[in-house]
């Protein structure tokens, strides 16, 4: 038990609680460490396993986050040299609890006015990711499978 | 410094920057910075100040400092998210603390329950077991204090 419980002072003077002190001693072992610490280590390692399998995506969150906390940054990072760029990735934020009530619609829409937005900004026509190209041609392929 | 930056987080994000986690520690870190600043420069100066005053702002600012230190720490956790192999680690860290919640209001009622339960027995221990005095000093009645009595649920 944490914090040094120890069980000495249950048979002190006549004793006459030790039974119900001892049967509570026990009830509450089972109850706290046994039963709700393996109860504990079930659920953290629950989580862990459902967050490990999303690890590649959970890298690239934090990374995207971390530039979008820095976006003020933006031409410090660069230094004007923008037009130098090779690769953008872009990403549109996602709630993680609504991720199955998406609609692909206007989430596609989203994505055609991001480009558009990079575009303008960067004067480059093709700036897409393999990635998203993929992630792109998928939606497509659902919007062509819900209207059929 | 980090004010000015924190202020262009602001002004590009809105209030959004207030929603996130890192951003808290942020705000805390510097308010903790500005009254550590201002104890020490206003407050703590030697000719100016009592031995009980000195102690008192001394524990005040290093109390302070703690959390501020916390704050310092955690915002290295933002960092080290960078690092592919260290962020799947931090990002469960932190899930692990927002998945149990409802798991660790469960067992706050249950220690709470023990806790309730063995105080009320040693209530009867005291009143009616004819315990001595020495035997109580030697051997306390820990939790027969509601506190201590925690530590017999946890």
């Amino acid at each position: 038990m944490f914090g040094g419980a120890t069980s000495d002072p249950f048979s002190l003077g006549d004793g006459k609680q030790v039974k119900i002190l001892e049967g509570l001693h026990f009830f509450s072992n089972f109850l706290v460490v046994l039963h709700l610490l393996n109860m504990l280590i079930a659920i953290m390692g629950s989580t862990y396993g459902n967050r490990e399998a999303v690890g590649a995506q959970i890298m690239k969150k934090d990374h995207l986050r971390f530039v979008m906390d820095n976006w003020i940054l933006l031409n410090i990072a660069f230094l004007g040299q923008q037009h130098n760029l090779e690769f953008l990735i872009a990403a549109l934020p996602l709630d993680d609890e609504h991720a199955e009530d998406v609609d692909l619609n206007e989430f596609y829409s989203e994505f055609q006015a991001l480009v558009k937005a990079i575009d303008n900004q960067f004067g480059m026509a093709k700036l897409v990711q393999n990635e998203t190209q993929l992630m792109v041609m998928d939606i497509k392929g659902s919007q062509r499978s819900m209207n059929m | 410094m980090q004010v000015f930056v924190m202020g262009c987080q602001i002004y590009s994000s809105g209030l959004k920057y207030f929603k996130r986690m890192y951003s808290i520690f942020d705000i805390l870190y510097v308010i903790q910075i500005i009254f550590t600043f201002t104890v020490i420069r206003f407050f703590l100066v030697e000719e100016a100040t009592t031995p009980e005053d000195f102690e008192f702002l001394s524990n005040l600012f290093r109390k302070v400092g703690v959390f501020g230190t916390m704050c310092l720490f955690f915002k290295a956790t933002y960092f080290l998210s960078l690092l592919d192999n260290v962020a799947p680690l931090i990002d469960i860290i932190f899930q692990i603390f927002f998945d149990i919640k409802y798991f660790i209001a469960v067992l706050m009622i249950f220690v709470v329950m023990i806790a309730m339960c063995f105080q009320l027995l040693a209530s009867l221990q005291v009143d009616f077991d004819n315990i001595s005095d020495e035997d109580l000093e030697a051997t306390p009645i820990v939790y027969y204090d509601f506190k201590a009595a925690i530590w017999y649920g946890m």
